[in-house]
């Protein structure tokens, strides 16, 4: 007992860091469901989550416009209060002109898919530097299973529109689902170039670049392809666009030919996504 | 007492770091908060406090945001229990403490979720695991530690009366 009563406290931290490590372990691999756990702690804090993420991003939106006005003012001290009045003026056009833009966007996807889709709003991202994943305010209940496509809209070019992938779900619950970015470390992605059919895979990184290789390291890729998704491996449906080709470069090591892809969505701005139902 | 403020924290931190803090992210950056109340906690109320506190939060984290449940966890728990051996053996309310602990505190972070990374078998090459462990997100952290161990202070402080036997 006398070596219970010394080493006690050293014990408990072993014990707990075994726990975790065991956890860890289990958990790392892709799962087929979420644990009871998990399910009662998501369906607790979403509408919590739906509330805060509002105010954030209305007391962000409000102390961007606070900085502009102070700026301006500071630039413009001689100018009379007219010119303030319609410079204000002109920046809520060209915000309702910007948000015309990607309303149009939406609308437009909303037309034309092909697909049966559900809109969703992204209530949280995960916080920390490492990974790219946000939670929707879509579950079970509106239909969203494990692995199912989420898109936005894009104008690839003049009035040409085409669903542009964001990513794929990894975990749902009642009301909520966990999604995967393209641009995430953990997710790769089957593509071809509509140009040439060639076909290759990509992934992302810690940085949040995407970059992939081709299957055959003599294809004919150039800046600017064109790239979607081809369909391969199921997890991601076919003929969705993910983006343009920014960089080529050949691996002499590993014989391969690499590229870098600029993604279609600007993923540090999307506010509302479509998720695809089956 | 101290229990029910430490929940209060963890909450609210929890919502304020997954909602809030992406809009003011600088150049891409976020101060990670719960690491700072961490470090701050477990200076503040020793290695017990430190790491129940970090554990809570992980799980928490790991739980809603991330597949792998744990590695957060696990990272501020031997933050906060070994920060928490310092607890009395600096001069209090030094500010000091806070900032080097936190730096210490995020690098260390840095270079244990990359060890995680690289033995789960992920996709992390060593120039990336560097770049991230010496990233601009320390200095961040310590200027929010400062802002963060002031708040403590207030919230924290032992009541002024003492009933001492001179």
């Amino acid at each position: 007992m006398y070596f219970f009563k010394k080493y006690k406290e050293r014990m408990m931290v072993a014990l707990v860091t075994i726990i975790l490590l065991i956890i860890i372990g289990n958990t790392s691999k892709e799962r087929v469901a979420i644990t009871k756990i998990e399910k009662v702690i998501g369906n607790i804090i979403t509408p919590v989550n739906n509330v805060t993420f509002g105010i954030g991003r209305n007391i962000s939106e409000f102390f961007g416009s606070a900085l502009d006005f102070i700026n301006v003012k500071e630039e413009n001290d001689k100018l009379k209060e007219q010119i303030i009045v319609l410079e204000s003026k002109n920046r809520d056009l060209e915000n309702i002109i910007g948000k015309t833009d990607y309303l149009r966007n939406e609308a437009k996807i909303q037309e034309t898919t092909k697909h049966n889709i559900v809109q969703a709003e992204i209530i949280s991202k995960e916080p920390g530097n490492w990974y790219n994943r946000f939670l929707i305010n879509k579950g079970m209940k509106d239909g969203v299973v494990k692995d199912a496509t989420i898109i936005q809209g894009v104008e690839i070019e003049q009035n040409v529109f085409q669903e542009g992938i964001v990513g794929r779900v990894i975990d749902v619950g009642d009301n909520w689902a966990k999604v995967l970015t393209i641009i995430d470390e953990l997710n790769s992605i089957s593509f071809k170039v509509i140009r040439t059919q060639d076909g290759g895979i990509l992934s992302g990184d810690v940085n949040g670049t995407l970059g992939g290789f081709l299957f055959d390291n003599k294809a004919d890729i150039i800046v600017g392809d064109k790239l979607y998704t081809s369909g391969i491996g199921e997890t991601y449906l076919k003929d969705i666009y993910i983006g343009e080709v920014s960089e080529v470069y050949s691996d002499e090591e590993e014989l391969t030919k690499k590229i870098i892809v600029t993604p279609a969505i600007n993923f540090k701005k999307i506010y509302n996504v479509f998720v695809i139902t089956k | 007492m101290t229990i029910l403020l430490i929940i209060v924290t963890i909450i609210i931190n929890l919502l304020f770091q997954s909602t809030i803090l992406p809009y003011f992210a600088i150049g891409g950056t976020v101060p990670n908060t719960a690491l700072v109340i961490v470090v701050v906690i477990a200076l503040a109320k020793g290695k017990y406090y430190g790491g129940i506190f970090g554990i809570i939060i992980g799980l928490l984290q790991d739980i809603l945001f991330s597949m792998t449940i744990g590695i957060n966890a696990i990272i501020y728990f031997f933050i906060g229990y070994f920060i928490g051996f310092v607890e009395d053996t600096f001069a209090r309310g030094n500010i000091i403490n806070p900032i080097i602990f936190t730096a210490l505190g995020t690098i260390f972070y840095a270079i244990i979720y990359s060890l995680f990374l690289f033995f789960l078998s992920r996709q992390i090459t060593f120039i990336d695991a560097v770049n991230k462990v010496f990233s601009i997100e320390v200095i961040y952290n310590c200027i929010v530690a400062v802002f963060i161990y002031k708040l403590f202070q207030l919230i924290f402080s032992e009541p002024k009366i003492r009933f001492n036997k001179r």
